[in-house]
């Protein structure tokens, strides 16, 4: 699992971030992207020393000015839930594809709301 | 006796998606994945972990993370749980000998981490602590 997809997996769980300038986050991750931008809320901010503490309810952190983060072991776990879940769809599309017919197969797509059509847009209702 | 490298982490990382990086001849962190290493930071700060991943900028991801800390001839270990370190902040990256770091215990101490944090204190009262974390003391003599 590549660290990025660790971090995405880790959305939703308290981690903690430290900064190059030494301050350290205590927060829980909302959200991130590839460059690993965050957003976090209910934030603990300790500074370089550890003497200081703010409670930040919002932030965001740009990600070039991460030094670590240390994630709970529970990450582990939704990593290993999400990989089996993947093998299951993986799966279970290669069996649709062999075993079920074509118009099953587009009927799947259709119900998920796959392709949208210009009469569907709420202008032409 | 060592916890963290008695501890190997029971999942190992499963090196499908990472095999794009196994370039065969080439040297890579390929061949460091699932091995026990130790990164030093740029800050002076070492963690000892096993190499669960890594991508394209070197960021990395160490399970049973340990950060040492040495002064003079002691040394504490502190449980960090799991690493994501920004690639752009190592400075290195080691394989451990197991054997040899068996042997640590040989030339150094093992204290705890509470006992060592006094210890940085008060050197750093008297002295400034390099970032190879031995003792450097003020005035600096003439020799240097």
């Amino acid at each position: 699992m590549l660290p990025l997809s660790l971090l995405k997996s880790a959305t939703g769980c308290p981690i903690l971030i430290e900064l190059k300038n030494g301050e350290t986050y205590n927060a829980k991750l909302h959200s991130m992207d590839l460059w690993m931008n965050m957003s976090l809320t209910d934030a603990v901010r300790t500074s370089r020393d550890g003497n200081d503490f703010w409670h930040v309810p919002q932030l965001y952190i740009r990600g070039n000015t991460i030094k670590y983060i240390r994630v709970p072991e529970l990450v582990l776990g939704i990593v290993e839930e999400e990989r089996a879940a993947r093998q299951q769809r993986r799966a279970d599309r290669s069996n649709r594809s062999s075993g079920g017919s074509r118009r099953s197969a587009g009927g799947g797509r259709n119900r998920h709301g796959g392709r949208r059509d210009r009469r569907d847009h709420p202008q032409w209702q | 006796m060592d916890d963290f490298m008695s501890s190997k982490p029971a999942v190992q990382s499963s090196s499908s998606n990472l095999s794009a990086f196994k370039l065969p001849g080439a040297a890579s962190l390929y061949e460091q994945l699932d091995k026990l290493v130790l990164v030093c930071l740029r800050d002076g700060r070492n963690f000892f972990g096993w190499l669960r991943s890594f991508d394209q900028y070197a960021n990395l991801v160490l399970d049973n993370t340990v950060e040492r800390l040495t002064v003079n001839n002691m040394y504490a270990d502190v449980p960090m749980g799991i690493f994501v370190i920004r690639g752009e902040n190592v400075m290195l990256l080691g394989e451990v000998d197991e054997e040899k770091e068996l042997k640590v215990g040989e030339s150094m101490t093992q204290v705890s981490e509470k006992e060592i944090r006094k210890v940085i204190a008060k050197v750093n009262e008297n002295g400034t602590l390099t970032k190879a974390g031995n003792v450097l003391e003020w005035p600096i003599p003439e020799e240097f």
